[in-house]
């Protein structure tokens, strides 16, 4: 970002000629400034975070156990991995669901966004605090409601399904559903968060825009998919990136509605880290899975924002 | 550059450093830790009793320290997934409770890491009492040929019964036997395809997230998962896939049971009076008198080969590395905790069984459950002495049985590969 | 550009059908958006019909949504059971004072990583979205282990510090930052104001959507959080409410009737957070163009 030269400043004389030595001075400060500005926070993620992950990055290199001696065993934790089926099992659960997830997330907070964007909607207040509600609580809390709520045997979804005669048969202990619900709940969770995101973006496209659109003949659908799709370029790169990072960190709902089952169907990463760490205190091969995942979403989200950084618009 | 520039950018860099220096200064501490005073000794103890035994052990412990005044107990109950994670760094930078409470599933993992030490002097004359003490548990934290644990609370898993159901079905006792069970099941089950939350089961068996209560029906028929010297997984002997078809059969084909569910669907089925049968411990009977259940408890039932059913309990621990004041401060507690007058007052607040087998009956005519649970036989901890205990469940025997109910492999193709993981986890 | 009326057309016919038309659309999604909410608001709903309801009429008929028995019974229990009031307090001051904190040091970043360049700005941002991955299971060793180092286990400054910036914030700020004018803080710099005024008169108000919306997410996120609290704190009377209402789950059975009551009165505040911020914070994204 150029700055531009004031009118009546001094320059220093470091020997350099007068307009570089600006220029260099102006970097300098600009950097200065700018670490400035980012210390504070640096301060405390490099602490807190980096420090942090630093060390789970080399726990990983060992075979700790929780307590007493952590060996130095290299690559070993990561090469065990590429042979654990259930490492894989998870690998494979935890893309399926964000696969999922993801798009689906996305689809429904734009149409339901567009959808309450419509001007003079009635009641358009009470519809985006009822979608919104779910990220205001506690997924620990509503996820043990939808544990109950579709208990097979005794839930109040499965019986109301039965009284139109249809079955959920196991609904969320069946092997071949069990995914399907978590993921439903998933979405259901982050939906409303990304509806306001497109509810924001949409408001800031120009009404013009898509006035003349009409105006020239097109279908909505077409003024939709040529003017405010890539309009909302930016914020669907956001909501992309932080669907992606909650999809692939799922596990609270998952943990309370199927315990990752039935065997292991629905274990995600996430899940199998927890399992590893916490119940077999095998930190060291947890941290490697960890890292793993992380790579994983960062290696999408840099996908991701290439993608969309040569379709972002600046006005 | 101007004098006035140089200012600004001071003044920047002097926001920027304050905010990141003075921001963790400026707020608030909690409150001071308690100086240790040269009085009583203080011992720290940590368990996971939440839920509603959780004000019972608060009561109890604060009786405790209110009677005397050489000890102080400074109790933390917290979640047990948080209590497992915070234990060990605890322990390794110096900082760990002095007393923990862990399931008997844990303690072998705490004990062969060495963060607990063994405390056979703690039994005997004028302290604890073996011969009152429930031999299950004891042996449980036993490794090695040493004692690290006493008793906090013990309880056998029994077999409750719905007896409106069982009358309904003509059925005038709970079954003795295994293949009682099977044939009573079948006689309560009523089953519609497509109804499942219509349908009354014989039992309710729960397959994951909770207490495993799957042991007996193999060890009472002659199976089992680990061999005595617990060396050698034998998960896929003959008579463990007999026994593992059988009921798959009785799961499948009669619908004796929901195929699947978690322990804690199987008690909600119950309490709702649409299973026969819950195998469970006696903290599941508030809930079934509270949603109207008239059920009756019985003793697991008899195999063709033995009667064992198994046992829940929460051992306490005692860290390695305390003074001697601070050991002879948990002598104190753990004789206080077992001595009969607690104990009465557990069992009738908390339905568990008395930890003593020397308290009158009378005594806790406030509660019924209690004495129902004195009448278990065979109860073992199946698994002690077995470092990988909960883990051998989790990963590797319930999925294995799961996947048999499920219809995902027979037994005879299932088993052979869960045993081979178990040998694995047998190290 | 004008239509040119062309004769034969009866516009006016013409533009009645569109509008009832188009109310015909609106009444279609009204019906629509009421079938979508029922659908997001069924768990809240069963959360509230089990909080006034006994445990026994739970465990006895959980497949009704509709109390067969009423009783506030477990509203005043909470109350009883745990220190509810005092970890009403706490999560109030925690997540209160972690937002306004955060906030303020996480625009503050992002501000400076979106307008400014400087050597290793980008290799900054790419190490920021990194850590945005990392699940706390973890991490939870080696923070445990600092927080006990600095002995800040069971003291505020040990719940605040660590969240008082975060990767997240940081991210969004510096998003919303990147697509304002480019030139915006070049008039004030030549007249000479310093970089700090730039920013708290310039960017800072316009700033106002993204900050109300990385403060509603940094509230609901501490709010709501489990994990850290419990990792920080060991004290009942220092806990917030979500690890406080933990202690109605036991090992071996859930109180559900008092853990849906503490989680009913745990989410209202947010509600009311959330109503009065979120039409300021869409009109306000419309006007200064979050985009």
């Amino acid at each position: 970002m150029r700055i531009l030269p004031a009118a009546n400043s001094s320059r220093p004389s470091r020997g350099l000629s007068g307009s570089k030595a600006w220029r260099v001075t102006s970097k300098t400060r600009q950097a200065f400034t700018a670490w400035m500005f980012i210390a504070p926070a640096g301060v405390i993620i490099a602490i807190f975070v980096f420090w942090t992950l630093f060390e789970s990055l080399k726990t990983s290199f060992t075979d700790d156990s929780g307590f007493g001696s952590a060996n130095w065993v290299g690559l070993a934790n990561y090469v065990a991995l590429l042979s654990d089926p259930r490492f894989l099992n998870a690998l494979a659960n935890t893309l399926v669901y964000a696969a999922v997830v993801v798009p689906v997330s996305i689809i429904v907070a734009l149409g339901l966004a567009v959808l309450l964007n419509r001007p003079n909607l009635p009641f358009r207040g009470f519809f985006r605090v009822a979608v919104f509600l779910p990220f205001v609580t506690s997924l620990g809390i509503s996820s043990m409601a939808w544990w109950a709520m579709l208990n097979p045997h005794a839930g109040i979804i499965p019986a109301w399904f039965e009284v139109f005669g249809l079955s959920l048969g196991n609904g969320i202990q069946d092997p071949a559903l069990a995914m399907l619900f978590v993921m439903i709940v998933g979405v259901w969770r982050d939906v409303g968060f990304f509806m306001v995101m497109y509810l924001g973006g949409l408001q800031s496209i120009p009404k013009e825009l898509r006035e003349s659109a009409q105006i020239d003949g097109a279908s909505p659908w077409k003024s939709f998919w040529n003017i405010t799709w890539p309009l909302l370029a930016n914020t669907t790169m956001f909501v992309g990136i932080m669907a992606l990072v909650f999809a692939f960190q799922a596990f609270d709902q998952i943990y309370i509605m199927t315990g990752g089952g039935p065997f292991f169907r629905t274990e995600t990463l996430v899940l199998y880290i927890f399992s590893t760490a916490v119940e077999r205190y095998q930190l060291g091969y947890a941290s490697a899975i960890s890292w793993v995942l992380v790579l994983l979403v960062f290696v999408v989200s840099l996908f991701q924002v290439g993608y969309f950084s040569k379709r972002t618009v600046q006005y | 550059m101007t004098a006035q520039r140089r200012t600004r950018r001071w003044r920047v860099a002097a926001i920027g450093l304050a905010a990141g220096l003075v921001l963790p200064l400026a707020a608030c501490a909690g409150p001071a830790q308690q100086p240790q005073a040269s009085g009583p000794t203080h011992i720290t103890f940590w368990n996971w009793y939440q839920g509603s035994d959780g004000p019972t052990v608060e009561a109890l412990v604060k009786k405790f320290n209110e009677s005397q005044s050489k000890v102080v107990v400074d109790m933390t109950i917290m979640p047990k997934d948080t209590m497992i994670q915070k234990l060990l760094p605890a322990y390794a930078s110096g900082d760990g409770p002095t007393l923990i409470a862990v399931g008997h599933e844990m303690t072998t993992q705490y004990i062969t890491k060495k963060v607990v030490q063994p405390i056979d002097d703690f039994y005997g004359e004028g302290k604890l009492d073996k011969a009152v003490l429930p031999k299950a548990t004891i042996e449980a934290t036993t490794y090695d040929g040493k004692i690290y644990g006493a008793p906090m609370s013990s309880a056998p898993l029994m077999l409750y019964y719905n007896k409106t159901l069982f009358a309904k079905a003509g059925i005038a006792n709970p079954p003795t036997t295994l293949t009682e069970l099977a044939e009573d099941a079948k006689k309560i089950t009523v089953y519609k395809e497509g109804e499942n939350t219509t349908n009354v089961y014989g039992i309710g068996q729960g397959m994951f997230s909770g207490i495993h209560s799957w042991t007996a029906y193999f060890r009472n028929d002659g199976g089992g998962y680990v061999s005595e010297d617990r060396k050698t997984s034998i998960l896929d002997s003959p008579e463990n896939i007999k026994i593992l078809n059988y009921w798959t059969d009785l799961f499948r084909n009669h619908h004796i049971s929901p195929i699947g569910i978690s322990v804690p669907d199987a008690q909600a089925l119950f309490a709702a009076g649409r299973a026969g049968m819950v195998i469970d411990g006696p903290w599941g009977a508030g809930n079934y008198a509270k949603s109207g259940v008239d059920f009756g408890v019985a003793a697991f039932p008899k195999g063709s080969v033995t009667q064992t059913t198994m046992i829940v309990g929460t051992p306490i621990l005692v860290a390695a590395g305390i003074s001697d004041a601070q050991r002879e401060a948990s002598l104190e507690f753990l004789k206080f905790w077992n001595s009969p007058e607690s104990q009465t007052t557990w069992a009738v607040k908390s339905g568990y069984p008395p930890t003593r087998s020397d308290i009158p009956m009378a005594d806790l005519s406030a509660n019924p459950v209690p004495e129902m649970f004195t009448k278990a036989v065979g109860a073992e901890s199946h698994m002690r002495g077995v470092v990988n205990f909960q883990t051998i469940l989790d990963d590797v025997v319930n999925p294995a049985i799961q996947k048999v109910m499920n219809g995902q492999g027979t037994a005879e193709e299932v088993l052979p590969e869960a045993s081979k993981q178990l040998q694995a986890l047998l190290g | 550009m004008a239509a040119i009326a062309a004769p034969g057309v009866d516009y006016v016919s013409q533009a009645v059908g569109k509008a009832r038309r188009q109310r015909g659309m609106t009444i279609l999604i009204v019906v629509v958006m009421f079938a979508i909410s029922a659908f997001f608001l069924l768990p809240f709903a069963w959360m509230l019909t089990a909080s006034v309801r006994t445990e026994g009429s739970l465990l006895a008929d959980p497949a009704t949504l509709w109390p067969t028995v009423f009783t506030l019974d477990n509203y005043a229990e909470i109350w009883r059971r745990i220190p509810f009031g005092r970890q009403l307090v706490n999560t109030v001051f925690f997540a209160g004072a972690v937002t306004v904190i955060s906030v303020t040091l996480n625009s503050m970043a992002g501000y400076a990583l979106a307008r400014f360049d400087f050597p290793g700005k980008n290799v900054a941002f790419l190490v920021l979205i990194l850590t945005l991955m990392v699940p706390i299971e973890v991490t939870f060793v080696p923070l445990y282990n600092i927080i006990s180092n600095f002995g800040w286990i069971d003291t505020y400054q040990g719940l605040i510090v660590p969240r008082m910036a975060s990767a997240f914030g940081i991210f969004l700020m510096r998003q919303f930052f990147i697509a304002l004018p480019k030139d915006l803080e070049d008039a004030a710099r030549i007249d000479g104001a310093s970089e700090i005024r730039i920013f708290l008169r310039i960017m800072w108000p316009l700033a106002k959507p993204a900050v109300l919306t990385l403060g509603m997410f940094s509230l609901l996120r501490n709010w709501n959080d489990l994990l850290w609290p419990l990792m920080v704190i060991t004290q009942q009377d220092m806990l917030t409410l979500p690890p406080g209402l933990a202690m109605f789950k036991g090992d071996n059975l859930t109180e559900f009737g008092l853990l849906m009551a503490g989680s009913v009165v745990a989410l209202i505040p947010m509600v009311v957070a959330f109503l009065f911020v979120q039409r300021s914070f869409i009109e306000g994204v419309a006007t200064t163009g979050m985009k």
